[in-house]
């Protein structure tokens, strides 16, 4: 029996838009090779060819500058919200308020919209409001 | 002088009353038995079409905030939707009409909107908050009931069926919210004619039936 390893079809570099991936996939790259050690007899690991994990430090400097990038636009967003806030005497605050209102009713519309029909089919019954 | 200001009160009742009636909706706690009283109507208008279409009315509920449910099993869906809005109206302008001038006629229409929530109360109400709406409701008729003088009376019955016309002319145009839930989406689906159609016919009915009683006041 031979149980061929995924790692070889499955680069670290294919996810080097996001920081996430790539340490998604280092992790499961050493499950999925753990979970082979322990499932391979010892008498097929001397035949197995040595499997090598090889990472691209390209790729990982490319990753860490795009964190630092989105953090940096993150910190900016924030304070650009807290000094309109301050100008706006808490105008911003209401029309943020209403827009938070004006989304949890549609929200709960959808959901009432799910509800009924639930319940319409459910029972059997037409509702009308 | 006196014979002058009252027949001018007479000749224009329906327009002081719908002044009034205008007045009114904008206060906002006392008006709310009136939004219930439109609401009910409603809710009763798509049970009512629902057995005369051989479905039935499995219960009605009512809302503090003037909202409705009406929960039906069988029936035409389509005109039970329709019947909603168009049956408040109806209601308003039976009110109105039926009010007559004799104190007895005006206690029968009492009696009889009495016995109608009753009724309602007694077969399709199961949860207390409807209920206490519905007694509220008959106690709003039965406190007309207790007026001695035919003319208040009439005035009375006459300024409520104005309030629930009124109602049933403003209630459709709450559709227009851009999220497609009520009746008018209902009979969109089921018609495929826009919700905005339905809006604007529900209370273009509402405003002709303003009319017309308006008109029939005046030939009186």
């Amino acid at each position: 029996m031979q149980i061929n390893s995924s790692t070889n079809t499955y680069p670290v570099t294919q996810g080097v838009n996001s920081g996430q991936n790539v340490a998604r996939d280092s992790s499961r790259i050493a499950r999925e090779q753990n979970v082979e050690d322990t499932t391979k007899k010892p008498a097929q690991n001397s035949e197995r060819p040595v499997e090598r994990l090889d990472v691209n430090e390209q790729a990982l400097a490319i990753v860490d500058e795009q964190r630092q990038q989105q953090t940096e636009q993150e910190a900016q967003q924030q304070s650009l919200v807290l000094s309109s806030e301050g100008d706006t005497n808490n105008t911003s605050v209401e029309q943020v308020n209403n827009r938070n209102l004006t989304a949890v009713s549609a929200y709960q519309g959808v959901e009432n919209l799910q509800q009924r029909s639930d319940i319409e089919q459910l029972f059997g019954v037409d509702l009308y409001a | 002088m006196p014979n002058q200001e009252t027949s001018l009160f007479s000749k224009y009742h329906f327009y002081w009353l719908l002044l009034a009636a205008i007045i009114f909706r904008q206060i906002p706690i006392v008006s709310v038995p009136f939004n219930w009283l439109e609401s009910y109507f409603h809710e009763l208008s798509h049970g009512l079409a629902a057995i005369m279409t051989g479905g039935r009315i499995v219960r009605i509920e009512l809302f503090t905030n003037g909202a409705g449910l009406c929960t039906t099993q069988g029936g035409i869906r389509f005109f039970v939707s329709f019947m909603g809005y168009f049956g408040a109206t109806c209601f308003g302008a039976l009110i109105y009409s039926l009010s007559g001038k004799r104190l007895l006629h005006a206690k029968a229409l009492c009696g009889l909107m009495i016995g109608i929530l009753a009724i309602t109360l007694i077969f399709w109400v199961s949860d207390i908050l409807t209920a206490v709406i519905i007694l509220m409701l008959i106690g709003l008729f039965a406190l007309k009931w207790r007026i001695k003088s035919g003319y208040s009376l009439n005035i009375l019955l006459k300024f409520t069926g104005i309030i629930v016309l009124l109602n049933s002319v403003y209630s459709p145009l709450y559709l227009i919210d851009g999220r497609s839930m009520g009746d008018g989406a209902t009979l969109a689906n089921l018609a495929f004619i826009p919700e905005f159609v339905w809006v604007v016919l529900w209370s273009a009915i509402g405003v002709f039936s303003l009319f017309l009683l308006a008109k029939r006041s005046q030939s009186l």
